[in-house]
C-alpha cells in the first residue's frame, strides 16, 4: 500500500495505485517518489536496504551452507580466518600388535577407523618385531605408506591412545596428554618401550593431518567458533533479525494504531485508560521490559517477536492518537459523519488514511530499533537459540575471540547489523522529511 | 597416601625477567573469573568460596598442591583401633584475635559446620561419619565412627576450623562483616565488598612463618576478555581461568607468565538412565516415547559418537586431556584397565539401530553457560556429533545460577535428559564422585546426593560400600577402581574430559597450579 493522503482533500485518501499508471498525471505516489530522489543519501539507502532484504529473503538460497544444520559443518574448521579453505579431517589408523613374539617380525596393514572424505593416505603397511633389550623390551616399528611420498603431504603425525607405562623413543611427548608428535622421518623408523614386566597387548592409533585444504568450499569470511561459515550464518542472521524487525513492526503496528485510532475517535474515559497504559508502558527503557519478558517466556524466535510487539505497541499508539486528535478535528470527518456513515467506516476508511504519514516514519525507525533490540537481547543471551544464531548472537559470540585477534567473528556480523540499521534510517530520515506536511513546497 | 601427582605441565613460562620492578613489591592483586558469595567457610561448599576462606581459617590437615594430605592445625593422625580415629593437635597457635587455638575449637567446628543455615550445599558430607568426639586435652582430640572410616583424614581437610570464643552465636552475616572472620590463617580478613573486591592482610603471627604478600586483593572479574585485558594493562598481578582463546596469543607475549596444570575436575555428560520417560526425550516429530537411555547401547552409542580428540583439540584449543573415567591418572582409585572410548560413529550408528533406533530421536542437551571452561561450545560441539549419529540434538544453555537447580530438579528428578556438568573430587581421591555421582540415592549416608542420571548398580554400590570400610589403601584403590569399572562399563555417565587451568601473572611472578582448581595467595611465588 503506499497510498498517502494529501493534506486538504479527502478524496486521495483512497487514491488508487492505478493513478500510476497514468502518464503526465502527477500523482500523490509519483510526487512522493520524486520528493524521495531528491536525496541521493537516501536514495543509495534504499538501494542498500532493498540489497539487505534480497540477501535476507534469499539466503536459504544463496548461501553456501546451511549453518542452522548441525550436520552441514564440524568443529574441524573452527576459527579459520577469512579466504580459508576447508580443512580435510584426520585420517587416523588403528594399530594393535597383539601376542608378538621376541625377534619374530609381523607385517601389519593398518586400517582406517574413520573414512575421511578425501583420504591422502590409502594404507600403511607396517613391520614390528620385539626386540628385547636390558631395560624391558621394545617394539621396533618401520612404516610404509602407500602412496609412498604420501608422508609429504602430511603436517602433522601423532601418535595417541598409547597404553599406559608405555613409552616411544622417538617424538616429543605433549605436556600433560598421552599424546606423542612425531616428524616424518620419525615415522619411517621408531620404537615403543616397554616397561620391564609389561605383559599386556600393544595398540595405539595414528593420526595424520595434511596440510592440504579443500579447494571446493572457501570460507570468505571465515568461520566462528563451532566451524560455521560466517557469511552463511550472517545471511540466516539477516533473516532472521529482518524477520524478526518486519513481523514486530506490523503486530505492534496495527495494535498500536488501532488502540490509538479509538483513543483518539471516542476520547473521554476510553482514551484516558488508553492512554495512561501507554504512558505506563513507555516510562520503562524498552530493553527493561523485553529483559524481563525474556526471562519469563524463554528463548525462540516467536517470544522474541512477542516481547517487541509488547515493547513497541505503544510508540505507535502515540503516534496515531496525536495525528488522529488533528485530523478528527477536520471538516471532512464532519462530512463523513453528516452522511451517517458507520463509525468503522468512518474510523478506517476516512482517518486511518490521513494519519498515516507520521505511523510511517514512526514505523521505518520503529523496524530498525527492533533490529538493534533483537541483537542487544540476542547478544545478552537470552534471545534466540544458540544452534539457530542471529546478528547479535554472532557478535556476541565473537566478542571472546576479539583479544585474540580473531576479528572476523564478531566484526562481519558487527558490520552487517550496522548497514541494515543505517540503510533503514536513511530511508526513515528522507520519509519523515518528504512526509513532514510543514515542509511541503 | 597419595600417589604423588606430578605437577604436569608446570610451566608454558615465557620466563621472562624484566627491569622494571614492580610497582609495589609486597603487594597482589588477584582477578577471579566468579566471586565468592560468602566469608562464612561452612556457608556453601564451592570452589569460589572455599579458596578464599582458604586464606583465613586453616585445616586439621592441609592439602598440598597436588592435594596431598600435609600436617595443618593438627601435627599428626592416626586410628588408634577400628573405629576411632586420634589427632594431636598443633601447640602455640593463635587465632587472629590472639586467643589460644585448642581441641574445644575443633569440636565448636564439627558443632556448627553442618547446621548453617540456608547454606545451599553444607559441609554435613564431611563430617557426618563423626558418631562422637572425645576431647582427651587441649591438643588431643579423638572421632568416633560407626565402622571402619579410612576416609576421615580425607574428609577433615576441607573442614576449615573457627574459634568458639568468636563463633558462638555469629550468623554468616557476621562472617561477611569481619566481625567472626578470624581464624588462625596465613592471611587476615580486611574488608569483604561483594561484587568489588576482598582485601586481606598478612597475619604476623601464623605459625607457619609470615606469609610471601603483605596485602592481598581479590577482584572478580567475570567477564574473560576484560580480566586478560587487566592483567595486560597492569591492573592486576595474577588472573585465574585464562580463557583458552588468548592463551596461544599471551605464550608469546614476554610481559605474561602463564603457569597450567591438570585439573581434578572431570567435564562429563549426565545421562537419565533411571526413568521411563525423560522429559526431553522425544522422536524426531516430537512425539512422546520411552526413553532410549534405559538402553545401555543407547548410552554406550552416545560416548562413541563423541568425539574427545576433537573437543580436546577443537573446542578446548588442546588444553584439556580427553577423560574416559573420573579422575586423571595418577589420583587414589583410578582404573588402570579403563581407556578413552574410541570415537566411532559408524559404530554408535550400528549400535543405535540395535537398540531399536534406526532412525535415532530427538533430545536437547542441557548445559551451563558460565561454569566450566568453554561449557557453552562444549555443548553445542557435543550436539554437532550426536547429529552426525543421526540424533536430533538441540542445545539449551543458562547461567548456572538458573542451572544447577534445573539440573538436580524436584521430586521428579532432573528436568533434563541429557546435560552437561562437572565434578571435582575435593577429597583427591575416586570415591567423592562415586559417591556423589553414582551411587544408588541414599539420603542417610549422603550418597547420590548429585546422581542427576538415577543410575543404580548393586554391584557398583556393593565395591564402594566396601571400599568405603578398607583401611588398607592398596586394597581401598583396587575398589574404587572396581567400582569405576562396573560404573563406566554400564555407562552410568559419559565422561569428555580433564579441564587444564591456567594461571598468568606478571613477569617475576609465578603460579604453582593447583589439581582444585583453587587461586590462592599462597601459590603464588616470584620468579626470575
Amino acid at each position: 500500500m503506499t497510498t498517502v493522503a494529501e493534506p486538504h482533500g479527502a478524496t486521495s485518501a483512497a487514491a488508487p495505485d492505478d493513478a500510476v499508471t497514468q502518464p503526465r498525471v502527477v500523482t500523490p505516489f509519483r510526487r512522493f517518489a520524486e520528493d524521495f530522489a531528491e536525496s541521493r543519501v537516501a536514495l543509495f539507502g534504499l538501494m542498500l536496504l532493498v540489497g539487505v532484504i534480497i540477501v535476507g529473503v534469499f539466503a536459504p538460497w544463496i548461501a553456501p551452507q546451511n549453518p542452522y544444520d548441525l550436520t552441514d559443518f564440524t568443529e574441524r574448521d573452527a576459527r579459520l580466518p577469512p579466504g580459508s579453505e576447508r580443512l580435510f579431517d584426520a585420517q587416523i589408523f588403528a594399530v594393535s600388535l597383539p601376542g608378538l613374539e621376541a625377534g619374530v617380525p609381523v607385517s601389519i596393514d593398518a586400517a582406517q577407523t574413520v573414512d575421511p572424505a578425501n583420504p591422502f593416505v590409502d594404507h600403511l603397511v607396517i613391520d614390528a618385531v620385539l626386540v628385547e633389550t636390558a631395560d624391558g623390551n621394545e617394539i621396533r616399528l618401520t612404516v610404509e605408506t602407500e602412496p609412498p611420498d604420501a608422508l609429504d603431504g602430511l603436517d602433522t603425525i601423532q601418535v595417541e591412545n598409547l597404553p599406559r607405562g608405555v613409552e616411544l623413543t622417538v617424538g616429543e611427548k605433549h605436556a600433560f596428554r598421552n599424546l606423542w608428535t612425531l616428524t616424518r622421518d620419525d615415522l619411517r623408523s621408531f620404537a615403543i618401550a616397554l616397561p620391564p614386566g609389561y605383559d599386556r597387548d600393544v595398540g595405539f592409533r595414528l593420526r595424520l593431518t595434511t596440510t592440504a585444504t579443500d579447494p571446493s568450499f572457501t570460507y570468505w569470511l571465515g568461520t566462528d567458533a563451532q566451524g560455521r561459515d560466517m557469511l552463511s550464518a550472517m545471511m540466516y542472521g539477516l533473516r532472521t533479525s529482518l524477520g524478526v524487525g518486519v513481523m514486530s513492526g506490523i503486530f505492534a503496528l496495527v495494535i498500536g494504531m488501532s488502540l490509538g485510532l479509538t483513543a483518539a475517535y471516542f476520547g473521554g474515559r476510553v482514551e484516558t485508560l488508553i492512554m495512561r497504559i501507554v504512558d505506563l508502558q513507555l516510562s520503562f527503557p524498552a530493553i527493561l521490559v523485553a529483559l524481563m519478558l525474556l526471562a519469563v517466556l524463554g528463548r525462540g524466535v516467536d517470544k522474541v517477536i512477542l516481547a517487541l510487539i509488547i515493547v513497541q505497541w505503544a510508540y505507535y499508539a502515540r503516534t496515531t492518537r496525536s495525528a488522529a486528535l488533528v485530523e478528527r478535528r477536520k471538516e471532512y470527518m464532519e462530512a463523513a459523519a453528516c452522511l451517517a456513515l458507520s463509525r468503522w467506516r468512518i474510523i478506517f476508511r476516512h482517518l486511518l488514511p490521513n494519519c498515516l504519514p507520521p505511523v510511517i516514519v514512526v514505523g521505518t525507525v520503529q523496524v530498525a530499533h527492533a533490529i538493534a533490540l533483537e541483537a542487544t537481547l540476542s547478544f545478552l543471551g537470552i534471545g534466540l537459540p544458540l544452534t539457530k544464531p542471529s546478528l547479535g548472537l554472532l557478535i556476541s559470540n565473537g566478542f571472546d575471540y576479539l583479544l585474540a585477534g580473531k576479528y572476523w567473528i564478531s566484526v562481519y556480523p558487527g558490520l552487517a547489523l550496522l548497514v541494515t540499521i543505517v540503510a533503514i534510517n536513511l530511508v526513515g530520515d528522507q520519509l519523515r522529511d518528504v512526509l513532514n506536511p510543514r515542509l511541503q513546497r | 597416601m597419595f600417589e604423588r601427582l606430578t605437577i604436569l605441565a608446570a610451566a608454558m613460562a615465557t620466563a621472562a625477567s624484566l627491569a622494571v620492578p614492580p610497582a609495589s613489591a609486597e603487594d597482589l592483586t588477584i582477578a577471579l573469573a566468579s566471586e565468592a558469595t560468602s566469608i562464612d567457610p561452612h556457608f556453601h561448599n564451592t570452589g569460589n568460596n572455599n579458596q578464599i576462606v582458604f586464606h583465613i581459617f586453616d585445616t586439621l590437615i592441609k592439602q598440598g598442591s597436588s592435594q596431598e594430605l600435609e600436617p595443618g592445625l593438627a601435627t599428626s593422625w592416626g586410628p588408634i583401633d577400628d573405629t576411632t580415629w586420634e589427632f594431636h593437635l598443633r601447640e602455640g597457635v593463635t587465632f587472629h584475635d590472639g586467643s589460644p587455638f585448642t581441641a574445644d575449637d575443633v569440636v565448636f567446628t564439627l558443632e556448627r559446620a553442618p547446621n548453617v543455615p540456608d547454606s545451599p550445599s553444607s559441609f554435613a558430607g564431611s563430617i557426618n561419619s563423626i558418631t562422637e568426639v572425645i576431647v582427651v586435652d587441649d591438643y588431643t582430640i579423638q572421632f568416633k565412627t560407626a565402622a571402619a572410616y579410612p576416609l576421615m583424614p580425607n574428609d577433615l581437610s576441607v573442614v576449615r576450623i573457627i574459634s568458639r570464643e568468636n563463633g558462638e552465636g555469629a550468623t554468616t552475616a557476621d562472617y561477611n562483616s569481619g566481625a567472626a572472620a578470624i581464624g588462625t590463617g596465613p592471611y587476615k580478613l580486611v574488608e569483604y565488598v561483594p561484587g568489588d573486591r576482598i582485601v586481606l592482610t598478612a597475619n604476623d603471627d601464623y605459625w607457619d612463618g609470615r606469609p610471601e604478600w603483605d596485602n592481598v586483593t581479590f577482584r572478580p572479574i567475570t567477564s574473560d576478555p576484560a580480566r586478560v585485558a587487566a592483567l595486560l594493562a597492569g591492573d592486576v598481578d595474577v588472573i585465574a581461568s585464562v580463557p583458552t582463546a588468548d592463551i596461544a596469543q599471551l605464550a608469546d607475549n614476554p610481559d605474561v607468565v602463564l603457569s597450567q596444570g591438570v585439573s581434578n575436575r572431570v567435564i562429563y555428560l549426565h545421562i537419565d538412565s533411571a526413568r521411563e520417560v525423560s522429559p526431553m526425550v522425544t522422536a524426531k516429530d516430537g512425539s512422546e516415547i520411552p526413553n532410549p537411555f534405559r538402553d545401555v547401547r543407547v548410552r554406550r552409542a552416545i560416548s562413541m559418537a563423541i568425539d574427545r580428540n576433537a573437543i580436546v583439540e577443537q573446542v578446548m584449543e588442546g588444553v584439556a586431556i580427553p577423560a574416559g573415567q573420573l579422575l586423571p591418572d595418577g589420583f587414589f582409585g583410578v582404573s588402570e584397565n579403563i581407556e578413552v572410548p574410541t570415537y566411532d560413529p559408524d559404530g554408535a550408528r550400528a549400535l543405535l539401530e540395535e537398540a531399536g533406533y534406526p532412525d535415532g530421536f530427538a533430545v536437547t542437551i542441557a548445559g551451563p553457560n558460565d561454569r566450566y571452561i568453554n561449557d557453552e561450545q562444549i555443548v553445542q560441539a557435543i550436539a554437532q556429533m550426536l547429529a552426525r549419529v543421526g540424533i536430533d540434538a538441540s542445545v539449551e544453555t543458562m547461567p548456572r545460577s538458573v542451572y544447577f537447580g534445573r539440573a538436580t530438579g524436584g521430586e521428579n528428578g532432573s528436568e533434563f535428559s541429557l546435560m552437561l556438568v562437572g565434578w571435582g573430587s575435593d577429597t583427591g581421591e575416586a570415591s567423592s564422585p562415586l559417591r556423589a555421582l553414582l551411587a544408588t540415592k541414599n539420603p542417610e549416608l549422603g550418597w547420590g546426593s548429585t546422581n542427576r542420571g538415577g543410575y543404580s548398580s548393586a554391584e557398583m554400590d556393593a565395591a564402594l560400600t566396601e571400599a568405603m570400610q578398607t583401611v588398607d589403601d592398596t586394597r581401598r584403590a583396587e575398589l574404587l577402581a572396581r567400582a569405576c569399572e562396573i560404573a563406566m562399563g554400564d555407562v552410568g555417565l559419559i565422561p569428555t574430559h580433564f579441564q587444564v587451568n591456567t594461571w598468568a601473572t606478571r613477569p617475576g611472578l609465578a603460579y604453582i597450579p593447583r589439581t582444585d582448581e583453587y587461586t590462592l595467595a599462597m601459590n603464588v611465588v616470584r620468579s626470575e
